[in-house]
């Protein structure tokens, strides 16, 4: 179908853009035989206004009211078990993280209880008597952090410019 | 909550819009939402599928199994931010659709396509049951020649002129639903004209050699 064909459809039924519409209207002005065939369409139109409103029968609208009440009888209680089984699930996972947490905190604690006292054996800088019973921040004041010393620069003998081989 | 009475709904109820009286029905099964709902809708609706299909009880029939699609998809298939109605006639033009095109696979008659009218052997066929079913209707005269030439024209010219007019709705969204271009769907709404300008000038001709 030509375009210019759709154009007069478009043109009655409001669906041309402001700009094609004034390029429209100066082609009726200009075409005696479009203009026939838009007024001759604008009859048609005019009619299809006349279609009436069918209202559907009472009893069909009964049933469709009946079984609107059934599918909401139905939906909130199917919903209201799936927050019920939500919300259990929630309290039981919590529950259950809660007494996780508490299991691994006083596993981390025995953990670094095990690691330094493990360590404590076989550092020579830690404390010599390498008391078991002692406590935790006692033990760990004594231990010296391991360093590497090739990553460390002696920033007090040699300046960032000296360390620079073309600046010496 | 139930409701016994159809035509008490409140005021509060009628000024609301579509989308608030859905999340009614939705969330607290609102029957009042629903009935209003219906009320504003119900006679479009069976409107177009009437006219499509042109006979009161199949009309009736595809009506019912449309809401019954309505109220129990619309928590899973029905997108709140699309227009409540619009979701509804697409259920009902398919429904409708289904309907006439298994008609069609009863029919055994060999098919000739008219290049003029853009229809076949079955689209030109005048549908006998329409006139009665217009009676049963009590409509006036002019109206039941105007819905039995539009039962007359090809389903898909009378598929766009139908949601044109029932629905306002736009060419675009005629083409997305029908499946075709927006420009098919407007070629389509102009064949429908000039087809039904020809029926008007056919039935005007009869009428005056007649007197």
């Amino acid at each position: 179908m030509k375009k210019k064909d759709i154009n007069s459809v478009a043109y009655l039924f409001n669906e041309m853009d402001p700009s094609e519409e004034v390029e429209f209207n100066r082609e009726l002005e200009e075409n005696e035989n479009l203009l026939i065939e838009v007024e001759s369409l604008k009859a048609v139109q005019a009619k299809l206004g006349e279609l009436p409103d069918i209202s559907a029968p009472q009893h069909v609208l009964d049933a469709v009211y009946r079984e609107a009440e059934k599918s909401g009888v139905k939906s909130p209680g199917f919903f209201k078990s799936y927050y019920y089984a939500a919300a259990a699930m929630v309290i039981v996972g919590l529950t259950a993280g809660s007494f996780m947490m508490d299991n691994s905190s006083d596993n981390s604690a025995d953990s670094v209880d095990q690691a330094v006292t493990g360590f404590s054996q076989f550092s020579p800088s830690l404390d010599a008597a390498g008391n078991p019973g002692s406590s935790n921040s006692e033990r760990t004041a004594k231990i010296t952090p391991w360093v590497d010393n090739n990553e460390v620069y002696d920033l007090a003998r040699t300046s960032a410019w000296s360390l620079h081989p073309w600046i010496q | 909550m139930k409701l016994r009475n159809a035509d008490h709904i409140p005021a509060n109820y009628e000024k609301m819009k579509d989308k608030e009286l859905v999340a009614l029905f939705r969330k607290k099964n609102d029957q009042v939402a629903f009935r209003e709902l219906m009320n504003r809708h119900q006679a479009k609706v069976y409107s177009y599928i009437f006219s499509m299909i042109q006979n009161r009880e199949v009309a009736n029939d595809i009506f019912q199994e449309t809401f019954t699609k309505v109220v129990t998809k619309m928590d899973d298939t029905y997108n709140e931010q699309g227009k409540w109605i619009a979701w509804v006639m697409r259920i009902a033009h398919n429904a409708t659709i289904d309907h006439i095109r298994k008609q069609k696979r009863f029919v055994d008659v060999s098919s000739s396509y008219d290049k003029e009218s853009k229809s076949d052997f079955y689209d030109r066929l005048p549908d006998e049951d329409a006139l009665s079913q217009h009676e049963e209707l009590e409509l006036s005269e002019s109206t039941s020649s105007l819905l039995r030439h539009i039962s007359n024209l090809p389903e898909e010219q009378r598929t766009v002129v139908m949601l044109r007019h029932y629905y306002e709705m736009p060419f675009k969204e005629i083409a997305e639903l029908t499946d075709v271009s927006i420009n098919t769907a407007l070629g389509r709404m102009r064949y429908a004209l000039i087809n039904l300008r020809k029926m008007f000038d056919e039935e005007r001709e009869k009428e005056s050699n007649n007197v």
